[in-house]
């Protein structure tokens, strides 16, 4: 089964923790602005959402790139860049859906998340438990023992 | 098992050799190209000529390889003919029968008959050939007719490669087709910083020279010394051998084809830069000629094919590109419009400049330089047909919120759009 990041926005603050150990494990530096997944925060209300890939089924990134990069893996269903071809252009950057493509600004290429072969150091390292790594339906019954508990509680 | 003909080698017809492979079709797939390189891609051109890529850097790596008796690829093959009534191509390298054909034979750029466009020293700009034909010229003084994207891309690549240019735009601003006014200045003001000469609301009229070309006579002026010029005024669709087989054309010069990607005759489909579709956001009918656009009518194309009933959504245009460091983004219709209904938002600074265009209470087209922020949001919110009054009310429902956090980022543009409550 595919699995793909999940997010709970509510339980998110924000901490930038998953950036510093992205960056760090993609590009052996800490800078937030390498990692494959960025924070985005609502301007008012103060709201933080973690953007990253959904590793889409039919990726309007691959129909975008100009290089035809883009190929999803028949095994773990991840979308792979083969960065050594890429241009830069972005356009896939402009397609896709979650603005999850990351303009690398060393090497003038896109990157996005490869879900670090299975073991996201995001999701290990995320303080509050807002990131999971999971397949559909183990998410689905997730929800619903959440759900259930909390119908408990009140 | 049916003989499947695809016509052409480019973004097109390899997406539609793709779709039969992966959904893995028993019929046998011959694509004919008339170029002898393997696919490669057009758009990394002005890359190469600036010399910013390598040569291998053009090819499609990341490109299926066939088995070979379901798709075969038969380079340095030119099509004559096709012979619809017997089911046949007539080709250089001998006849070839089929039972249904996929026409994706791409554009050609357009050159003008105008006195001197045949001194040596005229160039165009689409193949790997032509490119080398300008690299092996060195031009030292270029002037290009035409600032669309590949005019400007070519202007920039031959900037790069220390050659003084010129580049000549028949409206009152560059790339006018892609941009408004505001960011079509900002682009110029860059390329001028870079030493690259802009004249607007210039035509060429003619070229001088005895075999070579030696200047440029505009509606107004000469420009002296010059060794080359680069004709960018647009590409056409190469459409001859479906109007000689018969199919019917569009009014816009594409070959006709319905949201099956079907033409006029009976299992002949068409693909690509060659066809006339229509837009995803008015349906009106438009030449995409985007790489984009390209693949996505040769998946439809394919699976139509092979009987799947997949119709296509329309094309969006964009384009996304970079000027000496600084990035720009042009999505849908970004011509000023002034029917009824519509109007523009925008903002600016001394570097940046975003612009929306409203028609019907939705969002028809972006344009932004200089901002990086939020730009695949309005992607989606344009590719959604969404209204402003429906975005607002995801914005204000928290439930509905986390569903579409990809358009949230959207917002820093529409709080500027007028009446918007903020808070
Ligand atoms: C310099 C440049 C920059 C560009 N930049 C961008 C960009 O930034 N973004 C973007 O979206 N698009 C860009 N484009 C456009 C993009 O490259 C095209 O839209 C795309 O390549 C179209 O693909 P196609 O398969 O329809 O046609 P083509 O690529 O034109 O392919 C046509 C194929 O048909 C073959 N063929 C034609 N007639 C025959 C015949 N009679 N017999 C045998 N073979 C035949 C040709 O050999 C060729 O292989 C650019 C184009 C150029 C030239
Ligand atoms: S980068 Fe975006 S479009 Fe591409 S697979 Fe990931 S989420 Fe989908
Ligand atoms: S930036 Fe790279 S990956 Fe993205 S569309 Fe361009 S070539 Fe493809």
């Amino acid at each position: 089964m595919e699995k793909i990041i999940w997010v709970d926005y509510a339980l998110c603050t924000g901490c930038e923790t998953c950036r510093l150990v992205c960056s760090y494990n993609k590009e052996g530096i800490f800078w937030p602005s390498l990692a494959r997944i960025k924070l985005w925060r609502e301007k008012d209300q103060g709201q933080v959402y973690p953007l990253t890939c959904k590793q889409c089924a039919s990726p309007p990134c691959a129909d975008a790139c100009l290089m035809n990069i883009i190929t999803k893996d028949p095994v773990s269903g991840v979308n792979i860049r083969e960065t050594e071809m890429c241009i830069g252009c972005r356009a896939c950057q402009a397609a896709c859906p979650f603005d999850a493509g990351v303009y690398h600004l060393q090497q003038d290429i896109v990157v996005s998340c490869d879900t670090c072969q299975g073991e996201p150091v995001c999701v290990k390292f995320c303080p509050h438990q807002a990131l999971a790594f999971t397949d559909l339906d183990e998410m689905k019954r997730k929800k619903q023992k959440k759900r259930a508990e909390q119908s408990i509680v009140v | 098992m049916q003989n499947i003909i695809i016509i052409g080698n480019g973004a097109a017809a390899n997406s539609a050799a793709e779709t039969f492979y992966k959904i893995g079709s028993k019929d046998k797939v011959v694509m004919l190209s008339r170029e002898r390189e393997p696919f490669y891609s057009p758009c990394a051109l002005p890359d190469y000529l600036s010399g910013y890529i390598k040569r291998e850097k053009l090819y499609i790596k990341k490109h299926t390889v066939y088995p070979e008796q379901q798709v075969r690829l038969l380079q340095g093959v030119e099509v004559h003919e096709v012979d619809y009534p017997g089911g046949r191509v007539r080709t250089s390298q001998g006849d070839m029968s089929f039972d249904r054909l996929i026409l994706a034979t791409g554009s050609r750029p357009v050159m003008p008959e105008i006195p001197g466009s045949r001194l040596t020293g005229n160039f165009v700009l689409k193949t790997i050939g032509d490119v080398e034909y300008i690299m092996r010229h060195n031009p030292k003084h270029a002037v290009i007719v035409g600032s669309g994207n590949i005019g400007l891309e070519t202007a920039v690549a031959l900037a790069a490669r220390k050659c003084r240019v010129c580049l000549v735009e028949k409206e009152q601003h560059i790339m006018p087709r892609v941009f408004g006014p505001a960011v079509s200045a900002h682009i110029q003001r860059i390329a001028e910083e870079n030493g690259i000469q802009v004249m607007t609301g210039e035509e060429v009229v003619g070229v001088q020279g005895g075999e070579r070309v030696q200047g440029v006579e505009t509606g107004t002026g000469v420009l002296p010394a010059v060794d080359t010029v680069i004709w960018a005024v647009g590409m056409k669709p190469d459409t001859r051998l479906a109007r000689e087989a018969g199919a019917a054309l569009g009014d816009l010069g594409g070959i006709a084809v319905n949201a099956y990607m079907q033409t006029a005759l009976q299992a002949v489909y068409a693909c690509g830069d060659c066809v006339q579709t229509f837009d995803l956001l008015c349906g009106e009918p438009i030449l995409s000629l985007l790489w984009p656009s390209a693949r996505q009518q040769g998946k439809i194309a394919a699976l139509n094919n092979m009987g799947y009933d997949v119709p296509y959504e329309g094309a969006l245009n964009y384009i996304t590109g970079e000027i000496f460091g600084t990035s720009y983004i042009s999505i849908g219709n970004n011509v000023p419009d002034t029917r009824p209904g519509s109007s523009i938002v925008q903002q600016g600074g001394p570097d940046w400049h975003w612009c929306y265009h409203i028609w019907e209470e939705k969002i028809v087209g972006f344009e932004a330089i200089g901002v990086q922020q939020g730009l695949s949001a309005m992607m989606n919110l344009i590719r959604k047909r969404m209204t402003i009054d429906r975005y607002q009310a995801i914005l204000h429902d928290p439930c509905l919120r986390n569903q579409a956090i990809g358009l949230l980022p959207a917002q820093r543009y529409l709080d500027h759009y007028p009446g918007q409550v903020k808070g």
